[in-house]
């Protein structure tokens, strides 16, 4: 009787959490703050405070420094041992269970059917992007499309769906997302947009596309993935909302991107809100990865040619940094300091290979330094599109599932040819060759298992988007993880030339002041190629202390743990070869 | 109780000569039971202050100083016996041995008890003894040791900070948000922090710490209960008047120390060189080459005896130099003794009105305690009032009402944080090597700590708390008493944190003095205030039944109900961009508004209510019997479930009031026997553990317009089934008074059973998506044994002495849990909590154990365990190869295959101690208490536990007895990069390098006199006291860092341990003071 009376008083609902009611999700705008838990998650632009994302980044995320980009002073490795723990490899599937249960509730959902389209849509576009995180980094995964409970064994121990099976599913989401998310919600650039699922879209499926053909060789499933990322790249061009912005510089160091015609999403940050410190870095640290001597001679001379190519006659020497600096594609000069080299034991902001790089730096507004740099991030812009496209043009051209043409070319890799900044020469396709001004690019350093169409396009899209995070899933899905590898790529650990002397020389006159002039014995800690005082820098001289790739690095390993976790309830959980 | 004896009879006792004679007594004193003289027996003349004792015959003189006069007897272990004296008069008095015990009355849940009647673990503490003349701010530092079974642990040292209360171990249940935390009810009454009570306000505490004497206040008291109750005015007649106070100075106890520059230096250069082959190093805004090297030596050899002062500004080329745009420091600070206070002050003054009639009683007290932090720079203080009142009055003979009202504010004030909590002042002083620059250049400060503190606005945080209280007591009927009582309480707490700008050279950029910078940026332009509010109303009502058969059946009936509620809530307002950074207002600014704070914002609420009875019964007081039970409800959890019943028992055996006993007397003065079991239900379960719940993030880290925006959380995961966990505990003891009652044991034994624990159902894969729903599974038992020693005497010259011990140990195991993997460092069946995994130390590895830099065949390879540049030689450590197999490792971290992995330690304090010795002599008292650990053992990481655990900053003094090829047999490694490593490399958790926090401390000395009474009464006080008390004096420990052995890994509210070692300093304390009454 007393706890019957007392059963209201002892009623104390939350009062400031809510509860999940059906009625919660009827709510568009509910809906929609529901989905900003997942934005910094797939869009993490530059991250923010210290911590630092796969844009240009020293040892916090070392998988974009394993890459033939960045030459290190310490090389960072790849995975030693698989871990024990699901956290510790990656192997999580919370996302995937959020995701799930948004979808769940939204198929419950009394909202109008437009609307619900709409955000079940961007639900399964995060689905989409969040399997596709995960195939990249394990291969095969067991497909979720539902919330599991956690009474269904079978489903809870579900084993590894091949790759094509899960890539598939992902495709079926992104072309709901595709044909259902609406095309313009308020605030371009900032919220998921049909332009935003069609841009993933492409970068998706150029992805698992180039992988199958690469390395499973099966040409029907990456006919399939690359067709759907060139026709929705086409779909992109073809909008017409989108061109290349005028300067490319602008796009990586701009206090506000709001308003770039190139920009499809970026993330933005506020002083005293959010803020980053990509910038903060670049602009205050010195720089122990550094770009490699190999990503500087694959910027081309400003004649369209490779360095290397007999016909160049624009290209003189790399022996005097000015004379490598001269007459490039200016991609080079936003990329690096081109005045001079950043020498260790002399510069406080020194480059371990010399050449300093700054594409991340806006000038004007250096106070906000360390982790309080306010430049906007782009995360997904009209130029990676456009080198989608014509990738995919190219690799399906290969398969023989299409023919490529001059007009492929005209509306996007010569789009950025013409960016107002960059004023490349244009390349003219014929005969499946490639040609600038009426010479024939034949790189004499290029790769002989690529074709030379291919390669010049996969060159267009290193320089184009460098250190924009993407040269590692790159090498993976072109199989070319050996050219990150510096016993196998002699111009990875390694920088410019220097001579040591004439540096002295020259720095003494132009940078030192007078009362702090630098003597020879200040570079005593810069190693060289060769004996003397002129030669090639080397970043990491010592020789047992440099990265080596094994073929089992193109995918992680699974959790110990996790597999031991199976075993004991019957169920193989395979790992991945190698491991 | 005998103790609090001691203490009345100190204030009455005085010495006197006879001067008069023709108004004098004579006489002996006896021994009633065997007929012995009784020498030293104290005899005063009521109400004048004089007296005498009695000589080693037993013999006395007294003048009284009038022809007739009341006279008091008394002497320790005998009853008092009063007279009606005439002088000139021989009267022979025997004294009775007092039944000590009988007398006791200890506070038990609503009631008390006879202390010979007791059935369950239940310690009454000495409140004059434990918190009298003591220099501690708050009760929880009073209470450390004072009772076997209850722990006390300071995270922190600081100007009011709270104390960690732990009964009988630490977890209780895996699920407990605040572990084995007692209830702490301050008359009858939940109180949020001991820090809210004054010490001198309190009149008795009691420890109910079995199931059994806490069942009755239902599932709150899960872990048992504190009862404090406060002083009441007496029925004497009379207004008593008391002045106490306390002047103290603190000063740290110890503290980590950073080695020389140059030193410091060196080592940085020799572990570059070994990382890297670096022969320079840089971090932040400060560099080191070979050529510094030589400077800072040149600087320390012909500036190193000037005083700061002496040396004045930085100075170009002196005390820094720019060599090819690098900074380079040569001038050395030392910050802790240029920026922190050797002694800081404190003080606190009590005063208490206190009186009443036969109808009405009442007691007026106020407190007040100021004390200062130990930064000079704009010192942090904390400041309390305290003011109470007992009020209670007779309106009808069968209706007594009581009101009593209790305000406590308090406010603590330090300079505004402009970085986190985990990262402040101290961790920041040791920090980075002396070089760092502190002092100002060209009248421009550099970025450090000290500059922060210096220029720094402040902030306050306020707690006000008022508690309101009213009730009844109704007698209608002999026997039978009915109590009501309401309480209303009030917690209001005001944080304001005044925000600025400091403008410095950052010396977190490469070229500090290029960038005179505003450190902090906008963020930190603002200020915050924020409310949080906790209202609670408590209604009880309960009534006792007493009655007797034959007077040899004793019953006590009790029974009743209570209900509580609590709400919490809290806003936050924060406004940036000051219009003028010295009036820190909200309405004085421009910029962004925010209120939106996950910590600061937020509005709960709980209830909860339970009936309740009690049957006592007891045969001759022979045979005791206690019976509980309790009908349990709390909000906190689903409809259906929210009431479950509890019962307890308890039964006790007086084994000396057994005729065939008789042989044992007086040896064994008195035996009990008690056994007792009770189960509670534990509500200290995460919020909303049975609704699916979803909140509102404000920070997604994605901007819209300017700002952040918001996100909802994805609901919660819950399991339907989920109910109450359920504690039950078995007490075995016995009380035993031995040598005519001079000598006390008290032995409990005891096991608690944490069944039904939330904890995870099975181990999922990661495929779920997120961790497994809790359910009803786990099983957690703690068992432990408390031993108590009391010995009271007095020398036959007046001398009395008393000693107490204490000893006390608990250890707790997982008995059921639910995990398939086993992972070692994880939560699996069997598991002692605490413990700490690691691989056993074999030495350090020497020259002769390499050939051309390989490892010599026949060692284990610990290969593992390198990366990089870093590979084991020469005075690296070496690990032993416990499984054989010729590789350190650790195998899959499970308890099936761990390695080379074993416990090497536990983290929980064992064998914890205490013995305190009390003398009184002519006026004159002296007391001390000290209390231990036997063993304690943790793995502290962070850059005073590591060395070099962050590379390029501050190497300590501690570490500098490291390996080289001379010092072969270093403590320490040869230096090595750990780069926030905290579990790799030289230092992988290991038993070398392991932290033995055991310790033995004298917590407190006091030594008083009391002016003899004929002095003071002449100028009508009643008593004065002064005294000299000293805290935390020294201690005997064995910790190989400087660190205070009672440190705990984390500060408070963080738990990543960097900071350890590097936070506020624990302190010892000096204090004097004068107690007066009249």
């Amino acid at each position: 009787m007393f706890a019957g009376c007392s059963d209201d008083y002892l009623e104390r609902l939350p009062n400031d959490t809510l509860v999940d009611t059906p009625e919660f999700w009827n709510d568009e705008s509910n809906v929609s703050n529901r989905m900003f838990a997942f934005y910094t998650h797939f869009f993490p632009g530059y991250e923010s405070g210290w911590t630092r994302s796969n844009f240009w980044t020293l040892a916090d995320a070392p998988e974009t420094s394993w890459t033939d980009d960045a030459a290190q002073k310490a090389a960072t490795y790849f995975i030693n041992n698989a871990p024990s723990t699901a956290s510790g490899a990656g192997w999580d599937f919370d996302y995937v269970r959020e995701i799930n249960l948004i979808i769940d509730r939204l198929e419950g959902s009394e909202m109008l059917e437009e609307d619900l389209n709409h955000w079940l849509g961007v639900a399964r576009f995060f689905r989409a992007m969040e399997y596709h995180r995960l195939v990249k980094r394990f291969g095969d995964m067991p497909w979720f499309d539902q919330v599991i409970v956690d009474t269904d064994k079978d489903l809870l121990y579900r084993s590894r769906d091949s790759r094509t099976t899960v890539m598939d599913n992902v495709l079926a989401d992104l072309e709901f997302a595709g044909a259902h998310v609406r095309v313009s919600e308020e605030m371009p650039g900032l919220k998921v947009n049909q332009d935003v699922v069609k841009a993933y879209t492409s970068q998706i499926m150029l992805f698992e596309g180039t992988w199958q053909k690469y390395h499973y060789e099966n040409s029907a499933a990456a006919a399939k993935y690359l067709e759907v990322a060139r026709t929705a790249a086409l779909d992109l061009i073809e909008s017409g909302r989108y061109s290349v912005a005028l300067d490319y510089l602008a796009l990586t160091a701009s206090e506000t991107l709001a308003g770039n015609p190139e920009i499809i999403l970026y993330r933005a940050y506020e002083p005293g809100v959010v803020t980053h410190s990509v910038m903060g870095f670049q602009l205050q640290d010195g720089e122990r990865n550094a770009p490699s001597k190999d990503l500087i001679d694959s910027y081309l001379s400003a004649n369209g040619l490779p360095i290397a190519q007999a016909e160049n006659d624009l290209f003189e020497t790399d022996k005097t940094f000015s004379m490598e600096m001269a007459n490039r594609d200016p991609r080079l000069y936003a990329n690096i300091d081109s005045s001079r080299l950043y020498i260790d034991g002399v510069d406080v902001l020194f480059a371990s290979s010399g050449y300093y790089s700054h594409r991340f730096i806006n000038y004007n507004l250096t106070q906000h330094s360390g982790q309080l740099s306010i430049t906007d991030a782009p995360v997904m812009r009209f130029g990676e599109v456009l080198l989608n496209y014509i990738e995919a043009s190219a690799e399906l051209n290969d398969l023989g599932e299409y023919t490529l043409t001059q007009n492929d070319f005209d509306i996007s890799f010569n789009e950025l040819r013409k960016r107002e900044s960059v004023d490349m020469p244009l390349v003219n396709y014929d005969g499946g060759n490639l040609s600038v001004d009426g010479v024939l690019i034949n790189d004499p350093d290029r790769d002989a298992d690529v074709p030379s169409v291919i390669w010049e396009i996969r060159r267009e899209r290193r320089v184009e988007m460098v250190w924009e995070g993407k040269r590692y899933d790159d090498l993976r899905r072109w199989k070319k993880l050996e050219y990150a590898d510096m016993t196998l790529n002699s111009k990875l650990n390694m920088g410019a030339w220097l001579d040591k002397e004439a540096f002295v020389l020259w720095f003494n006159e132009n940078v030192a002041p007078a009362d702090a002039q630098i003597e020879l014995s200040d570079l005593d800690g810069v190693h060289l190629d060769r004996d003397g005082t002129s030669g090639y820098i080397v970043p990491t001289d010592d020789p047992t202390a440099v990265r080596e790739y094994k073929e089992r690095d193109y995918l992680y390993p699974l959790p110990t743990d996790e597999i031991a976790l199976y075993k004991e309830n019957g169920v193989t959980l395979e790992q991945n070869p190698g491991w | 109780m005998m103790t609090k004896k001691i203490s009345l009879l100190l204030a009455l006792f005085c010495v006197l000569t006879g001067y008069a004679v023709g108004q004098s007594i004579t006489g002996t004193v006896l021994d009633s039971e065997n007929g012995e003289p009784i020498p030293g027996v104290s005899i005063m003349v009521v109400g004048s202050g004089t007296g005498t004792i009695t000589n080693m015959d037993g013999e006395y003189e007294l003048d009284l100083g009038r022809e007739v006069a009341t006279v008091q007897f008394s002497f320790i272990g005998y009853d008092n016996y009063t007279l009606d004296a005439q002088a000139g008069e021989t009267y022979t008095i025997e004294l009775v041995p007092s039944d000590m015990m009988l007398d006791d009355v200890v506070v038990v849940g609503y009631g008390s008890q006879r202390k010979e009647n007791l059935t369950g673990a239940v310690s009454s503490i000495d409140v004059e003894k434990a918190i009298n003349s003591r220099p501690v701010t708050d009760v929880g530092k009073a209470l450390q040791g004072i009772t076997p079974g209850l722990t006390i642990t300071n995270q922190q040292g600081g100007v009011g900070t709270e104390s960690t209360i732990r009964l009988r171990g630490s977890t209780g249940s895996l699920n407990a948000t605040s572990g084995t935390s007692p209830l702490i009810l301050v008359d009858n009454v939940e109180v949020p922090s001991l820090n809210l009570v004054n010490p001198d306000d309190i009149a008795e505490i009691s420890v109910l710490k079995d199931a059994a004497s806490a069942a009755i206040y239902g599932t709150r008291a899960t872990w048992g209960v504190i009862l404090i109750t406060t002083k009441k005015g007496s029925k004497d007649d009379k207004v008593r008047v008391t002045y106490r106070n306390n002047i103290a100075w603190n000063t740290p106890t110890m503290m980590p120390e950073q080695t020389s520059a140059y030193e410091n230096a060196k080592v940085l250069l020799e572990i570059a060189q070994r990382t890297s082959g670096a022969n320079s190093i840089s971090s932040i805004g400060y560099n080191v080459d070979q050529e510094a090297l030589g400077k800072i030596k040149a600087w320390e050899e012909q500036y190193g005896h000037m005083s700061q002062d002496e040396l004045g500004q930085m100075q170009m080329g002196r005390d820094f130099e720019i060599r090819g745009g690098k900074t380079y420091f040569y001038r050395s600070f030392d910050p802790f003794k240029e920026f922190t206070r050797k002694w800081t002050p404190q003080q606190s003054h009590n005063f208490s009105v206190n009186g009443g009639s036969d109808k009405s009683t009442f007691n007026v007290s106020f407190g007040y305690l100021e004390q200062s932090g130990v930064m000079k720079e704009n010192t942090d203080t904390y400041e309390r009032y305290n003011f109470s009142t007992n009020v209670s009055t007779k309106v009808r003979d069968w209706w007594e009402v009581k009101t009593g009202v209790l305000l406590t504010r308090s406010t603590e004030t330090q300079p505004y944080r402009f970085t986190s909590g985990l990262y402040d002042a101290w961790y920041y002083l040791l920090r980075w090597p002396k070089w760092y620059p502190y002092a100002d250049y060209e009248d421009k400060p550099f970025r450090s700590a000290v500059t922060d503190m210096k220029y720094a606005n402040d902030e306050s945080d306020t707690q006000n708390y008022g508690r309101l209280n009213l009730g009844s007591v109704f007698t209608p009927i002999d026997g039978l008493a009915i109590n009501v009582d309401y309480t209303f309480s009030l917690l209001n707490k005001n944080l304001r944190r005044n925000g600025g700008t400091i403008m410095a050279y950052n010396m977190f950029t490469g070229s500090p003095i290029e960038n005179y910078d505003d450190i902090y940026g906008q963020t930190h332009n603002r200020v915050i205030e924020s409310s949080r509010y906790t209202v609670s109303n408590v209604f009880k009502a309960y009534g006792t039944y007493e009655f007797k058969l034959d007077d040899q059946h004793n019953f006590k009936m009790m029974a009743g109900m209570d209900a509580e509620d609590r709400r919490n809530f809290s806003h936050y307002s924060e406004a940036r961009g000051l219009i003028d950074p010295t009036t820190p207002a909200i309405r004085l600014t421009t910029g962004d508004e925010y209120a939106r704070n996950s910590t600061y914002a937020y509005d709960y609420e709980f209830a909860s209510a339970g009936v309740f009875a009690r049957f006592n019964y007891d045969y001759q007081q022979k045979y005791l019997v206690e019976v509980n039970g309790r009908y349990d409800g709390s909000s906190r959890f689903p409809e259906g479930d929210k009431w479950a019943f509890f019962p307890s028992a308890s039964l006790g055996w007086r084994v000396t009031e057994e005729p065939f006993m008789d042989f044992a007397d007086p040896i064994l003065y008195d035996l009990k026997i008690r056994g007792s079991w009770g189960t509670i239900g534990n509500q200290d379960v995460a919020a909303n553990s049975f609704l699916s719940t979803m909140s509102n993030n404000p920070s997604s880290g994605w901007i819209l317009d300017g700002s952040q925006i918001p996100y909802v959380t994805s609901p919660t995961i819950i399991s339907p089934s989920l109910t109450w966990e359920r504690v039950s505990t078995l007490d075995i003891g016995l009380d035993a008074r031995l040598f005519r009652n001079k000598l006390g044991v008290t032995f409990d034994w005891y096991k608690r059973t944490t069944t039904d624990m939330h904890s995870p159902g099975e181990t999922l894969p990661a495929s779920f998506g997120a961790s497994s729903p809790l359910r009803n599974y786990g099983e957690l038992e703690g068992k432990g044994y408390e031993i108590m020693l009391d010995f009271n005497h007095q020398f036959s010259n007046g001398l009395q002495m008393g000693v107490r011990a204490g000893f006390s140990d608990v250890k707790e195991e997982i008995i059921k849990y639910s995990n398939s993997i086993e992972n070692i460092y994880s939560n699996y069946e069997g598991k002692e909590l605490g413990e700490i995994w690691g691989y056993e130390t074999d030495r350090l590895f020497q020259e002769s154990d390499f050939v051309n830099g390989e490892m010599r065949d026949g060692i284990a390879s610990q290969s593992l365990f390198e990366s990089g540049a870093f590979q084991y030689g020469p005075g690296d450590v070496k690990y032993q190869d416990l499984n054989g197999d010729g590789v350190i490792d650790y195998g899959s971290n499970t308890l099936d295959e761990h390695g080379d992995l074993k416990v090497i330690g536990n983290s929980r304090p064992r064998y914890e101690y205490s013995f305190g010795l009390d003398v009184a002599w002519k006026g004159f008292d002296f007391s001390t208490f000290f209390q231990g650990v036997g063993k304690r053992d943790l793995w502290a990481i962070g850059s005073i536990a590591i060395p070099s655990f962050i590379d390029n900053e501050a190497y300590y003094e501690h570490f500098m007895d490291y390996w080289t090829p001379e010092n072969t047999d270093a403590f320490f490694p040869r230096p090595a990069s750990h780069s926030w490593v905290s579990n790799g490399r030289n230092f992988l958790r290991q038993s070398r390098y392991l932290l033995d926090l055991s310790y033995l401390r004298c917590k407190n000395m006091t030594l008083g006199y009391t002016l003899p009474q004929q002095l003071v009464s002449r100028v009508s006080v009643e008593q004065v006291r002064v005294y000299v008390s000293g805290e935390n004096l020294f201690e005997f420990t064995d910790a190989h860092l400087p660190v205070d052995p009672e440190s705990t890994e984390n500060k408070n509210g963080n738990t990543t341990g960097y900071s350890f070692g590097r936070s506020y300093p624990y302190s010892r304390t000096i204090s004097c003071g004068v107690q007066i009454s009249f």
